[in-house]
């Protein structure tokens, strides 16, 4: 198994746009995003921050393997119930739920969410959440990616969650 | 580009070409194609672990395995965002042309509750294992709308002749009012004009003109064929409301839009530019094979044969995905091109098609041969996988619903 090549941001001289371009394999580019504002994104944070929008969940056991989309269950739900969720099955061992306040609302519904998958027993996975529909309410999100290394002017509006 | 934000994820990638690896499904727009994943040491892949502050970038269409190392508990967060490349006009008209065909094909999403949340007794596995349930379907005129404009952009750049791109030019702009029309409700069925619109891109090409542009762009040909077929299942299914084709689109119904005398006449006329004897051909004996059966059978004749020994050989690399240890995130997915297996893919039809004509199966008869299809089709990529997609819909037994 080859290792990839890895580019140490501060030292390269050349700028990224010019490896894209040029290259057909893979790469890292290793601290390139140390900049970025969402680099201090916590579950507590975004809980906080941006915990009123709105994410689609798939869930599936995580004793079922790998399983295609529909083999799963999609739960639509805010970022907040969902940190909750996250911060609930990160407590069943660290033993640590405190930090961040979500509203009672989220609570309880991360509450529910857990009764139906066990955060120790599920697997949550949120994907291919375009960034501009789920902050529309929240342009500092969306201003706290900036892609402009790789050549093109960007910030979260053209991103993936 | 992939930027870790929180967390770790081990990444495992290989490139397109890898030994083995072939899309178990329809490439339809976000959902997964899984495989199973080859061995660590295979020839060309490479594995990293990504960083809080690492960016990945992962070059078009090359396979990924992604998993959140570490306590089965912790999480990780990431975005992505996609730059420009040349060829992503040519991919979205294949992209469009999948949607199409699903689109025409599935009413809805077929999507029943998980086998594993279905509780005792469950036998079926879910419908929908091919589709991402988050998918949101499009009417028909969406669907054409789409695949006309992904059409355009993509020949508007090619060297085309100039009958071509008038055609194309009326066709978008008739596809781009219908797309600016505010809601579905309000848009229009453009069926006849574009009906009348791929007549007359047909004459204006003149056969042997197909050879350079339609047979050497084959998406635009197996658009026009599954424009065809599609409009041809809507005639087979007169009690259909326009813009909802039936939950399930039985065989026959297939057969007669991959038979409908359009269709045909692509399939041959590609088949015959496949065989690399388009030169030589006339309007006159290519419109017979596609009319008649008996030219079109004795050239399928030989189809059969190439198709059915190149992918026969394949069919054990062609996989489900491997069993995983459940970490967040672990798919393995791709999306590339598919020139050569576009030809294979259109071949197989034909083949399918043929085969069964000359067999005069009973329309309710299960014997159009869904391994006889997957075996032609899959050593192709998209719109085969469509087809894949398709019989998995109707043949919806247990064990035989994916591919």
């Amino acid at each position: 198994m080859t290792l990839i090549r890895t580019i140490d941001v501060p030292l390269c001289s050349s700028p990224a746009e010019a490896w894209i371009s040029d290259s057909s394999e893979p790469f890292v580019l290793r601290g390139a995003i140390r900049h970025w504002k969402a680099r201090a994104w916590s579950l507590t944070s975004l809980a906080r921050d941006f915990g009123a929008a709105k994410v689609c969940v798939r869930l599936h056991p995580r004793a079922a393997g790998e399983l295609y989309e529909g083999e799963c269950v999609y739960e639509s739900m805010t970022l907040a119930c969902f940190c909750a969720w996250l911060r609930l099955g990160a407590a069943a061992t660290a033993g640590d739920a405190a930090g961040g306040a979500p509203g009672d609302d989220d609570a309880s519904a991360a509450t529910s969410l857990a009764e139906r998958y066990p955060p120790e027993a599920f697997v949550a996975y949120s994907d291919y959440q375009d960034m501009a529909a789920v902050f529309a309410d929240a342009p500092s999100a969306l201003a706290s990616i900036d892609w402009s290394f790789t050549g093109v002017a960007r910030s979260g509006e053209h991103t993936t969650l | 580009m992939v930027a870790q934000i929180c967390g770790v994820k081990r990444w495992r990638l290989h490139p397109p070409s890898s030994a083995g690896l072939w899309p178990s499904r329809v490439p339809y727009e976000e959902s997964s194609v899984f495989a199973d994943a080859p061995d660590a040491d295979a020839p060309g892949g490479a594995t990293v672990e990504l960083q809080p502050g690492d960016v990945l970038f992962v070059p078009k269409h090359w396979w990924h395995r992604v998993s959140t190392p570490g306590t089965a508990r912790g999480y990780a967060l990431s975005v992505n965002t996609w730059l420009e490349s040349p060829d992503d006009d040519e991919d979205r008209v294949r992209e469009a042309l999948v949607r199409a065909v699903v689109g025409a094909l599935v009413s809805g999403l077929i999507w029943d509750a998980p086998s594993w949340a279905a509780g005792e007794g469950a036998s079926e596995r879910p419908r929908g294992g091919w589709i991402n349930p988050t998918e949101t379907t499009w009417c028909r005129s969406e669907r054409l709308s789409a695949l006309l404009l992904a059409l355009a952009q993509w020949l508007c750049q090619a060297e085309v002749e100039a009958e071509v791109e008038e055609a194309v030019e009326v066709t978008v702009g008739r596809a781009a009012v219908l797309a600016g029309r505010p809601t579905p409700e309000a848009r229009v069925d453009f069926t006849d004009e574009l009906d009348a619109r791929l007549g007359a891109l047909k004459t204006s090409l003149q056969w042997p003109a197909v050879a350079s542009v339609v047979c050497s762009d084959i998406c635009l040909a197996a658009a026009a064929m599954t424009l065809r077929a599609r409009l041809a299942l809507r005639r087979a299914t007169p009690e259909t409301a326009p813009e909802t084709a039936p939950d399930a689109v039985s065989e026959l119904a297939w057969v007669e839009c991959v038979s409908a005398p359009l269709g045909r006449l692509v399939t041959a006329a590609l088949l015959t530019a496949h065989e690399g004897e388009s030169d030589g051909e006339s309007d006159g004996e290519i419109e017979g094979k596609g009319e008649g059966e008996g030219g079109g059978e004795g050239r399928s004749g030989s189809a059969i044969k190439s198709g059915g020994d190149g992918t026969s050989e394949r069919r054990g690399e062609h996989m489900h995905a491997g069993r995983g240890d459940g970490t967040a995130e672990r798919q393995t997915k791709r999306r590339r091109s598919h020139d050569d297996h576009s030809a294979e893919l259109l071949e197989g039809m034909a083949v399918a098609t043929l085969r069964e004509l000359q067999q005069s199966c009973p329309p309710d008869s299960a014997a159009i041969g869904v391994r006889d299809v997957v075996d032609a089709m899959c050593t192709g990529r998209a719109l085969e996988l469509a087809l894949v997609g398709l019989f998995n819909s109707v043949h919806s037994a247990p064990g035989r619903n994916t591919f």
